[in-house]
């Protein structure tokens, strides 16, 4: 290069033709804002990533620890449509389970959903101590089987709402308990690896609780048999269906006594009649 | 982080620190577009002095006045040391790279280490008897 064809280059600047652009979630988390992202112009801005935290949206405490990702769809204007590709444990968090003396019962497999869409799911268990590699192998094959059954008959939404919210992660804990004690049940992580045409979404479906599944477990050891004789799993149910249960015993009991003050003041003021 | 507002915009500063250098890279959230960028040998003339806390000092000042000329609020910060193989831990710049950017107005969000760990990689180098000086 000779030095005149150098000084003729002159530097553009290209900040001044970029232009700012609004992100937003996917109707499965209610289209909320996420952050902006400059871009020259639209061709720019599509299929780029973008990672925010559960905690942004949802405000729980819990949440802080899940890294959502979104890809951009769309775009309209200055606003961007994205879908989830995938999510998250923050490192730290992942670390803080694994203790000395305790196996981690770790598993990586394809789901696929009603409406054909394939999510990587690494899920994972801690136990409490060491566990043997027959209690090890017949935990892994329930993980496997709640998963699989939940992937059969749920759509993508209400898929990708259990796997985030903890849902799946909570009947993984409820079945494999009676296999040896556990300390944490987790999805580590989730990646969407294929899907139909993202076009035309589907409107979300209102919130539904999910069902309680019992896969079958062969247990051929003596010791598991027994655990599962001593560990009822019937009493270990679903959170949320208790609080529900509690609620509604409470209501009997205050319709109850509403009713028995009735009943009463009936009774008393028959008997001020009968005096008279 | 309470709700986010509109106007503010936010954006990614990428820390790398070693013991020979440390890297400011500034990006947007995507990570696609740099706003800013500063090294230890842009701030200081010695090759020995580029991994020093005064040059990561130096350095975040001058990045940071570049975001503010763009307009930015506020900055996510991912650090990381060298990572794989060699050291697991960031360099001595590390911290006051981020307490440069701290200091000249911009607000932190989240602060995250990011250094690539390898679960079963490739062998260090220096031999079997270790380097010898």
């Amino acid at each position: 290069m000779s030095k005149k064809g150098k000084r003729e280059r002159r530097k553009t600047d290209t900040w001044r033709e970029k232009t700012w652009y609004d992100i937003y979630a996917p109707k499965s988390f209610k289209n909320q804002y996420i952050g902006k992202i400059v871009g020259k112009n639209p061709d720019f801005i599509l299929n780029r990533t973008i990672e925010t935290l559960l905690y942004d949206f949802t405000g729980d405490f819990h949440d802080i620890t899940t890294v959502l990702r979104f890809r951009v769809l769309k775009v309209e204007g200055n606003s961007c449509e994205t879908y989830l590709v995938g999510h998250q444990l923050t490192k730290d968090f992942i670390r803080s389970l694994i203790r000395k003396g305790v196996s981690k019962v770790q598993m990586i497999n394809n789901y696929k959903t009603v409406d054909n869409y394939i999510y990587r799911i690494t899920s994972a268990c801690t136990t409490i101590k060491k566990a043997r590699s027959s209690q090890i192998v017949t935990i892994r094959r329930i993980i496997d089987d709640i998963l699989n059954s939940f992937a059969r008959d749920l759509k993508h939404e209400k898929f990708i709402r259990g796997m985030i919210y903890g849902e799946f992660s909570h009947q993984m804990k409820r079945v494999a308990k009676t296999i040896y004690p556990l300390f944490e049940a987790v999805i580590i992580k989730s990646k969407l690896i294929s899907s139909p045409s993202l076009e035309d979404q589907e409107a979300p479906p209102k919130e539904e609780d999910f069902e309680i599944i019992e896969p079958e477990i062969r247990r051929t050891v003596k010791s598991q048999i027994a655990r599962a004789k001593r560990v009822n799993v019937q009493k270990l149910t679903y959170k949320k269906q208790r609080a529900e249960k509690m609620k509604s015993a409470q209501k009997e009991k205050v319709e109850q006594e509403v009713s028995d003050k009735k009943i009463e003041e009936n009774i008393n003021e028959e008997v001020v009649e009968v005096e008279k | 982080m309470s709700k986010k507002s509109k106007e503010e915009k936010w954006a990614i500063a990428h820390i790398l620190s070693s013991y020979n250098n440390t890297i400011i890279t500034v990006t947007d959230l995507s990570g696609a577009e740099t706003f800013a960028k500063c090294s230890g040998g842009m701030v200081v003339r010695t090759s020995r002095e580029e991994s020093s806390p005064y040059s990561a000092m130096q350095s975040g000042f001058r990045v940071s006045q570049g975001l503010k000329d763009k307009g930015i609020y506020g900055v996510h910060i991912k650090v990381r040391g060298p990572g794989g193989h060699k050291a697991q831990t960031p360099g001595p710049g590390a911290q006051a790279a981020i307490r440069a950017l701290a200091r000249s107005g911009l607000r932190i969000g989240r602060i995250e280490e990011v250094t690539p760990k390898s679960h079963d990689g490739s062998r260090r180098k220096g031999g079997h008897r270790g380097r010898r000086v």
